[in-house]
């Protein structure tokens, strides 16, 4: 089987205008970033975006004009507030938020995942979700009840984005220490594609030495991209912390248009990981140091 | 907030051989908030709650070490060594005896009915039958005035049969309404026997806010207040609510003052950084 390392430029080639796209993000959590600013690089229009929890990555593709939709439960980046250009895209109707409580739309992905048609959840009833969402949740009854629960119906996402510590060049995928948040496990079942971007590329042999951390299989991965620190400015357990000075430089950027178009583009300008990693200098040493922080 | 309310409060407390330091607005919520958590209970935290998480902290300190406590829904009985700067980053699980995987673990275990049965809510909207908005302000969901961060787990909670505690540290007429835009979180829906016959158990039970506490009167599931923030009086809560808040029967309650070792704990070892007083800028 040929090698599925690919550069970044490559690899969201596979993403074409239109798609949906799932990106691995909560909040300030793992988010995979370099992949997000090559998605605007390469000026992806009319994304429909999921996201378990949306953070700076959902607000730089709106800031971008990049994204038409977000279908997912919430987009925060928790103490430094709502993402404005997300928010005022929404408020100016240029992007649509479908709105989903968590469940609801890690249902319909477990639905996308299983090859089922829908998945059922408890959540959302009595809540008005459910009444803006007709093509994808519906009320039925149970007919073993006769309970009334919320089908959820599957969602295939056309390319899922994550970000792991490792993977070899065949497409294992591996996690330290466990996968805590609910993308990593659902997306790549879900969606058609899946682009991995990793902290580092090992040898398969150095995969067979930690089975126990592989949570991808190499037949359900299609793309692998090596991005050193590739979640900056959010934080990658247990590797480095989310870079707090960076989100709030970005908050106050956005009190003008230009200054926060300005520092997505003066970010999405290096072309490769390395240079990034140059551009954002200090922040890398800074953030790796979680011992500090917890 | 009335100067008053910066003072020792209460003649007891002023009197007492201990006298309390004064409180500020956020440790008396943080007091207020852990009174309601029993011993044993199973509370899970969300993002960005850090008065929560204190009061999670403060009753483990004090009347409830076995308060079960899941991190930001991942750290099972997590110590963190003080409240940091995010209540959904890792710094916040430190030392947990579990990280818990969301998709199938937290969700079965949050989800079956058996386990994790309390949750604080914050909602930017928060209705006199405790329904909660956290969605969108306006009257075109599609179209929103104010487009806010979103459900996330709060479209879930309020529809699973956990007992909700609510908390704002704005307690004005924009956030407590008469009815919320938009139902993110289920409540008490119309109130009376609504929620019930939606097939829904548990609901909201109290609200903590910057002024007094408050429950839901039993019949109607009315929002209630049940006492008033040292400090605070009556008619401040009745011109900065946007319904008619029912009263109590008899003379009206003060909520007791944090003790004077309820404030070390919250100021020595919960957050001596003092996140929680962020909540209250300026």
């Amino acid at each position: 089987m040929g090698s599925k390392l690919m550069t970044a430029a490559e690899a969201v080639a596979l993403v074409a205008d239109g798609d949906h796209v799932a990106i691995q993000s909560m909040g300030t959590q793992a988010t995979p970033m370099t992949l997000v600013r090559e998605l605007i690089r390469q000026g992806r229009r009319e994304l429909t975006v999921t996201c378990v929890v949306g953070g700076i990555g959902v607000d730089w593709l709106a800031w971008k004009g990049c994204m038409s939709c977000f279908c997912g439960p919430i987009v925060s980046m928790e103490a430094f507030g709502l993402a404005p250009g997300f928010r005022r895209g929404v408020e100016e109707g240029r992007i649509v938020f479908e709105e989903y409580s968590e469940t609801g739309i890690l249902a319909r992905l477990a639905a996308g995942a299983r090859g089922l048609p829908f998945q059922i959840t408890r959540g959302m009833i009595g809540t008005d979700l459910p009444a803006l969402l007709p093509d994808a949740v519906r009320e039925i009854e149970d007919p073993f009840s006769g309970e009334r629960v919320l089908a959820c119906r599957a969602l295939r996402p056309d390319v899922c984005l994550l970000h792991a510590h490792r993977a070899d060049a065949k497409g294992n995928v591996q996690y330290r220490g466990g996968t805590i948040w609910p993308d990593v496990q659902s997306f790549p079942k879900a969606a058609a594609r899946t682009i991995v971007s990793v902290e580092e590329v090992v040898s398969e042999a150095e995969v067979r030495r930690r089975p126990h951390e592989t949570v991808i299989p190499h037949f359900a991965v299609d793309a692998v991209v090596e991005a050193r620190h590739g979640c900056h400015p959010t934080s990658f357990f247990p590797d480095y912390t989310y870079d707090q000075a960076f989100h709030r430089e970005w908050v106050a950027a956005c009190r003008e248009p230009e200054r926060a178009l300005a520092t997505i583009d003066s970010h999405c300008a290096a072309a490769t990981q390395a240079e990034y990693l140059e551009l954002i200098g200090a922040a890398v040493a800074r953030t790796r140091d979680w011992a500090e922080q917890a | 907030m009335t100067d008053a309310a910066r003072e020792p409060t209460g003649v007891s407390a002023a009197s007492a051989p201990s006298a309390a330091p004064a409180a500020s607005a956020a440790e008396v919520m943080v007091v207020a908030l852990a009174r309601l958590l029993a011993d044993r209970e199973q509370v899970v935290n969300g993002a960005a709650s850090f008065i929560p998480v204190a009061a999670i902290l403060l009753a483990r300190e004090t009347h409830a070490p076995d308060l079960v406590w899941l991190a930001s829904a991942v750290g099972l009985d997590a110590r963190p060594r003080r409240l940091p700067d995010s209540t959904l980053e890792a710094p916040l699980w430190h030392r947990a005896a579990m990280h818990m995987p969301q998709l199938e673990d937290f969700w079965s275990y949050a989800t079956n009915g058996r386990w994790l049965g309390t949750f604080c809510v914050r909602g930017a909207q928060i209705d006199r039958f405790g329904n909660a908005n956290n969605s969108v302000i306006g009257d075109d969901p599609q179209r929103p005035r104010v487009r806010l961060p979103g459900s996330a787990g709060l479209g879930d909670m309020g529809s699973l049969g956990k007992r909700l505690l609510f908390w704002t540290t704005t307690h004005d007429r924009r956030t407590l309404v008469e009815r919320v835009d938009f139902v993110t979180c289920a409540g008490w829906l119309g109130g009376g026997e609504e929620r019930r016959r939606k097939g829904l158990a548990g609901g909201p039970e109290a609200v903590v806010t910057n002024l007094c506490t408050m429950d839901f009167e039993p019949r109607t599931k009315a929002m209630r207040l049940v006492s008033l923030h040292p400090g605070v009086g009556l008619d401040q809560v009745r011109d900065a609510t946007g319904f008619d808040l029912l009263l109590p029967a008899g003379e009206i309650p003060t909520t007791p003052a944090p003790t004077a070792a309820e404030l070390a704990l919250i100021r020595e070892k919960i957050d001596p950084d003092r996140v929680i007083d962020k909540e209250f800028p300026g």
